[in-house]
């Protein structure tokens, strides 16, 4: 019996890519990037609010992703791998544009600013609540309930237990209920 | 009522498209080389990366961090540079000139659009300062008399090319979604989705899916087929039909903007813009997009619709301020190449204007 073989333009899966970008092929690694960082930017897009450092939390995950490959057991999991990554860059970049805006507080006059209500849309009352509460509750708050993640996976990329994000999950909201409570 | 916001969150579009991702795949792959191909200097990199020497970020990190929070945030966008061709982007080949002879569209400064299959054009604005040209389908190759003191746009579904004096095809594709491809024989060329601006040059080629890359560009009606046009003098384009009236775009708008639905407001904007281009009210519709695209946080587009507001009518009464904002826009999407020309435009033009101010330090700008 004739061994079936594969049927022409079957994508290649995720292990195989993974397996390919290994041993160098950059055409596979292309292949990659182009099956996964539109999600990835989404998730890191709505973890920070805006997309001002957006490209540069993709490419560093893409980059680091690249460089260590080798290390992910399980090679179909090359997703949620990238937004482990991801996540741990956002939050990084969180803390220190927390900091920065801290310090700007202090040593810059508050400049008058002009806006108009109307311009202001729910998602941005979210993240005004959201910019009130600690990365370590905004992040696995965001992965579960914007993002959808399984609370094992919002575990895993926020590199905690079940337990301690199902507590997190839960203060975030008990605190941005507060808050969108209060200006509704 | 955190429920409601998370859906809104979670439907917001995700500013990513086929520019940027092919952009920051440049950055990824020359991140990499550079990795590979220095084991121990430090090389020069775009831009700060990850892969930096341990040794020397250790040096640094001290100045690093100073400049870190002390610096105001980096602009939002930045210069598009497209990275060397790769394969799986490689760059189609430009057609030869064929020696078919299809209708031409001349104009008056000798610019020359070849209707090729299919193609439809208007030509919506012929001034001194600007040539405006509706592609509506086909394809059209497009030999523009350089002319550094005229802009010369081509609008296909939303994707505007801009260039000063070149050799490009545009083709618009019909199909679910619609496809704008931009082809570049000779010259440079800007393409702006409303979103992003990619540069190209010769033998680039750039494909952008108009439904993926912005649901807020709005097809124009397909028109029962017809033989190539062969404008010869500005036309305007007819509303097709189905198409809103001015006024319901206008209460759209409004309403939208006030429930704070900015892209259903932006794209109620950009439809009166293009539905009813000679109507006075599209002036003051384009001011009101660039607000708009600015709350957005999309200041590239924010700086193309108010450079269209005072380009559309230089001594109208928002002119002043458009050019002004166009060049601050400019900035803030961290084009400081053109927010300094749209500066020094606006100091030309107004001497002793009232935002002389907001201009001068865009002058400097690098």
């Amino acid at each position: 019996m004739a061994q079936a073989r594969p049927l022409l333009g079957v994508e290649d899966s995720d292990e195989v890519l993974v397996e390919r970008v290994i041993r160098g092929d950059t055409q596979a690694f292309r292949m990659l990037y182009g099956r996964h960082s539109r999600y990835v930017a989404g998730v890191v897009f709505r973890l920070m609010g805006n997309d001002a450092e957006l490209e540069d939390i993709v490419q560093d995950t893409f980059v680091r992703a690249n460089e260590r490959l080798d290390s992910l057991r399980d090679r179909g999991q090359v997703r949620s791998w990238l937004v482990t990554i991801a996540v741990r860059l956002a939050q990084s970049k969180m803390t220190r544009r927390r900091r920065r805006s801290w310090l700007r507080r202090q040593i810059m006059p508050a400049a008058p600013t002009v806006s108009d209500p109307r311009d202001r849309a729910p998602a941005d009352e979210l993240y005004s609540a959201l910019d009130q509460i600690p990365d370590k509750l905004r992040t696995p708050w965001i992965l579960s309930r914007v993002e959808g993640l399984k609370l094992e996976e919002v575990a895993c990329s926020c590199d905690v237990s079940l337990a301690t994000v199902k507590r997190r999950i839960a203060d975030a909201q008990t605190r941005l209920d507060r808050r969108l409570g209060d200006s509704a | 009522m955190t429920d409601r916001h998370a859906r809104d969150l979670a439907a917001r579009p995700v500013p990513w498209d086929d520019i940027r991702q092919r952009r920051v795949l440049g950055r990824i792959e020359a991140t990499l080389a550079e990795t590979r191909s220095s084991t121990a200097a430090p090389t020069k990199s775009r831009r700060r990366g990850p892969i930096l020497g341990a040794g020397l970020g250790l040096a640094v990190a001290a100045a690093a961090a100073i400049a870190l929070v002390v610096l105001p945030s980096a602009p939002v966008e930045e210069a598009i540079e497209f990275p060397a061709v790769t394969e799986s982007l490689a760059v189609a080949p430009v057609p030869s000139i064929p020696f078919a002879s299809w209708p031409e569209l001349r104009l008056p400064d000798d610019s020359v659009a070849q209707l090729r299959h299919g193609a439809r054009v208007d030509v919506q604005v012929h001034t001194d300062e600007l040539v405006e040209l509706a592609q509506h389908s086909g394809e059209v190759r497009y030999e523009v008399t350089p002319n550094r003191t005229r802009a010369f746009v081509v609008d296909a579904a939303g994707v505007e090319v801009r260039v000063v004096g070149t050799i490009f095809t545009v083709t618009l594709s019909e199909g679910e979604p619609a496809r704008v491809t931009v082809q570049v024989e000779r010259g440079l060329v800007e393409v702006d989705n409303g979103t992003r601006v990619a540069e190209l040059g010769p033998g680039d080629s750039l494909g952008l899916d108009v439904d993926d890359v912005d649901d807020e560009i709005i097809m124009v009606e397909p028109e029962p087929a017809t033989e190539p046009a062969t404008a010869t003098k500005p036309a305007s384009p007819r509303p097709a039909a189905r198409v809103p009236s001015i006024e319901t775009l206008l209460d759209d708008a409004d309403s939208a903007r006030a429930g704070g639905d900015l892209a259903r407001g932006a794209a109620a904007l950009r439809e009166l813009v293009r539905h009813y281009p000679k109507d006075p009210r599209a002036y003051s519709a384009l001011f009101q997009l660039g607000k708009v695209e600015r709350a957005r946080g999309r200041h590239a587009a924010a700086a193309a619709a108010f450079a269209r507001c005072w380009k559309r009518s230089p001594r109208g009464p928002l002119a002043e301020d458009a050019r002004a904002e166009s060049a601050v826009s400019w900035q803030a999407a961290g084009r400081a190449d053109r927010a300094r020309t749209a500066a020094e435009g606006y100091l030309s033009k107004y001497p002793s204007g009232t935002h002389r101010a907001r201009m001068q330090p865009l002058l400097g700008a690098h």
